[in-house]
């Protein structure tokens, strides 16, 4: 089925559209000239049921006002004027008022004929179906006149054809188009997600390659094009890999042999110069081990861990200070924390003289840890792409800070591990303010791809 | 203690040379091996005290022999893995290491550790003290081997390095009391070279971290004028 429809329908975006108008016009066409063909039977129909009750009502109104002896003669124009009414009359007849006074269905015939008649309908013996009842009137001689009629007439109709164009502009032809423009934006939606929520960790399915051609073409391009994204990035994962793995032979080498200078000044020069090195290429290897690491969360103190990580630093004779709470009990990754915020630690030192380490609740559910320092800090515009790995904040300075750029994106990935999220804003001491906001207990994580 | 002997096993021509010329210069005897055949070939006539051991070798692995030379003898282990490999770390002290170090190294922490673990040694063997080096006291436990503290509720606390071998010192003689000098004497070499003053300092952080008020702590007791005492009853295990 779908393969004879697909083998008929147009494949192009042009002739779909095409295809459309022209079907909405034909459906058009026949509704307009069914609703014609119907709407004037109906009106036939409606105007001899009309006109039943009218020869009935005239009927009567004429015997009440002529002398009896005239009766036959009405009776017999009536009833050959409309044979179906089964036109009669009886003097003294038996007239039964069913109604409750409620007028009910009748009501418009008691309106045409005044108040003095009795008026008073019932099912016709035999006949079930349809609105055909026996109705029968009391004049105030004591006659009883019955006839058939349809009970109710139908309302009158409104011009139906008239309507129907517009009814059907109003309503299906929007459909129409919007189930078609609905059918193309949820492909471009898709797209546009897909080109969203593209990255380098993630996993992702293939765009389906169907539709109408233009769309099938872009889907076949965009999966080609993230095919190539990836390769380059896993291109890039080696390289910075295999650099970081091969520095560390000759690093070593290097600390090692710098222990034999007998100039102490150059010795610690070295040393530090080296430490610098390290460092890089720890950032680099963990930026690209991050995602990719198992470690299981448990249940930790939060304070211990960060007056450890602050303690650290003070050893080696930086300005790192904790306030806060003195215990509390989270579920998390610990190494990956601790990387989380020695990172920031690092980050402030780097820009200011000293850095305060916080931590506490936020709501029942959350907990937040915050480095502040005492630097310059970060333009607002600046800050969401000093997330992005390999930015740094001052290009100019960047070498001499020393870094790769990676530390705040391992703080973001890892964060963003534990559910939860890095805000960077400005604090109380002019500095740059890191929070990382997260879960008090997060599921033990996924095992990464 | 005479001189040690250490066993050096590092495939890297240059780094195994420049730490034995390292250790000789800090009075050790130092032998080097390039792969595990010719570690076995040396331990099979030489009397090794410590074995430094890189974790990738060419052919047999630094795990694989430290799995293999624990089947047979207890002899000291410390292993140089990746810096900053958490498992590699893990999976090396499950081996039976005795301790690790990451590359690049500080050569004077490598002689420090190198110190500590004979120095570990030598107490198990007089004072007959099995290895086991997992602690437990007032709910909490101290993993020697994972070097891992955690409170009576089960989560895990940090510690710093010296922090550790801290509590450890105390958890291997409680209800002792232990001058600052015997202190740093039993800490010694690990991370910075420890003052009094700094064992007063890394008293009151493990105080921050293991008591319910720092102010009146109720474990680590300071003794006037002669130093401090782990007060609880610690079970090893």
């Amino acid at each position: 089925m779908n393969r004879w429809l697909s083998a008929v329908l147009p494949r192009r975006i042009g002739g779909q559209i095409l295809l459309l108008v022209v079907v909405a016009v034909v459906l058009t066409q026949a509704l307009n000239f069914g609703v014609l063909v119907v709407s004037d039977q109906g009106r036939r129909a409606e105007s001899q049921i009309r006109s039943g009750i009218g020869m009935f009502i005239s009927g009567v109104q004429m015997m009440a006002n002529a002398p009896s002896s005239d009766w036959p003669v009405i009776a017999g124009i009536v009833q050959r004027a409309e044979p179906g009414l089964h036109f009669a009359y009886q003097p003294n007849g038996n007239f039964v008022d069913e109604s409750s006074g409620d007028p009910g269905p009748l009501g418009f015939l008691q309106h045409d004929l005044g108040p003095r008649y009795q008026i008073s309908d019932s099912p016709l013996p035999g006949r079930e179906a349809g609105d055909l009842r026996l109705v029968s009137v009391l004049m105030p001689d004591g006659t009883v006149i019955s006839g058939e009629l349809q009970i109710p007439p139908p309302p009158p109709r409104p011009p139906l054809a008239a309507f129907s164009f517009l009814i059907f502009a109003l309503v299906f032809l929007p459909l129409i188009y919007f189930w078609a423009a609905w059918g193309l934006s949820r492909q471009l939606n898709r797209f546009a997600r897909a080109a969203e929520g593209f990255s380098a960790e993630g996993q992702h399915e293939q765009l389906p390659e169907n539709g109408p051609e233009e769309i099938a073409h872009v889907a076949r391009a965009l999966n080609r094009m993230r095919e190539r994204i990836m390769g380059l990035l896993s291109d890039r994962t080696r390289m910075l890999s295999a650099i970081g793995h091969d520095l560390r032979t000759p690093i070593t080498r290097l600390r090692l042999r710098a222990e034999f200078i007998e100039d102490e000044h150059t010795r610690q020069d070295i040393l530090k110069d080296l430490d610098r090195m390290n460092r890089m290429v720890d950032s680099a290897l963990t930026y690209l081990r991050d995602g990719h690491d198992s470690e299981q969360p448990v249940a930790i103190d939060l304070p211990a861990l960060l007056r450890t990580v602050s303690d650290n630093f003070t050893d080696v004779g930086e300005s790192v200070t904790y306030e806060g709470e003195e215990h509390l009990s989270i579920v998390a990754q610990p190494d990956g924390l601790v990387r989380a915020v020695e990172n920031l630690v690092e980050n402030a030192l780097k820009h200011g003289s000293l850095a305060v380490v916080r931590s506490g609740r936020q709501g029942p559910e959350h907990v937040f840890i915050e480095v502040e320092d005492d630097g310059a800090g970060i333009p607002e515009d600046k800050r969401t792409a000093m997330l992005e790995p390999f930015v740094r904040g001052d290009l100019a300075r960047g070498g001499a800070a020393g870094g790769f750029g990676l530390g705040l994106s391992i703080t973001d990935s890892i964060t963003r591990a534990h559910s939860g999220r890095l805000e960077l804003s400005s604090g109380r001491m002019g500095g740059l303010l890191a929070r990382i906001v997260l879960p008090a207990r997060i599921e033990p994580v996924r095992q990464a791809a | 203690m005479t001189t040690p002997h250490i066993l050096i096993v590092e495939d890297d021509k240059d780094i195994g040379l420049l730490v034995a010329k390292y250790l000789k210069a800090n009075e050790m005897r130092v032998s080097i091996a390039e792969h595990g055949r010719a570690m076995d070939r040396i331990l099979a006539d030489t009397r090794i005290d410590l074995i430094v051991l890189d974790r990738m070798l060419p052919g047999e692995d630094g795990l694989s022999i430290c799995r293999r030379l624990r089947a047979g003898s207890d002899i000291p282990i410390i292993i140089l893995t990746a810096q900053g490999d958490e498992v590699e770390r893990i999976v090396g002290l499950e081996m039976g290491a005795d301790d690790y170090i990451g590359k690049p190294f500080n050569p004077r922490e490598l002689l420090a550790r190198i110190r500590a673990v004979l120095r570990r040694r030598d107490d198990a063997r007089v004072s007959s003290i099995s290895q086991k080096r997992s602690y437990k006291f007032a709910g909490w436990s101290l993993d020697g081997t994972m070097r891992r503290l955690y409170d009576p509720t089960g989560a895990r606390v940090e510690l710093t390095g010296a922090e550790f071998e801290m509590l450890l010192v105390f958890c291997e003689r409680p209800g002792r009391a232990l001058s600052r000098d015997q202190i740093i004497d039993l800490t010694q070499g690990r991370e910075a070279a420890p003052s009094e003053r700094s064992v007063d300092i890394l008293v009151s952080r493990l105080r921050r971290k293991l008591e319910r008020d720092p102010k009146d702590p109720e474990m680590l007791q300071t003794i006037r004028s002669s130093g401090y005492l782990f007060s609880p009853e610690v079970t090893s295990q």
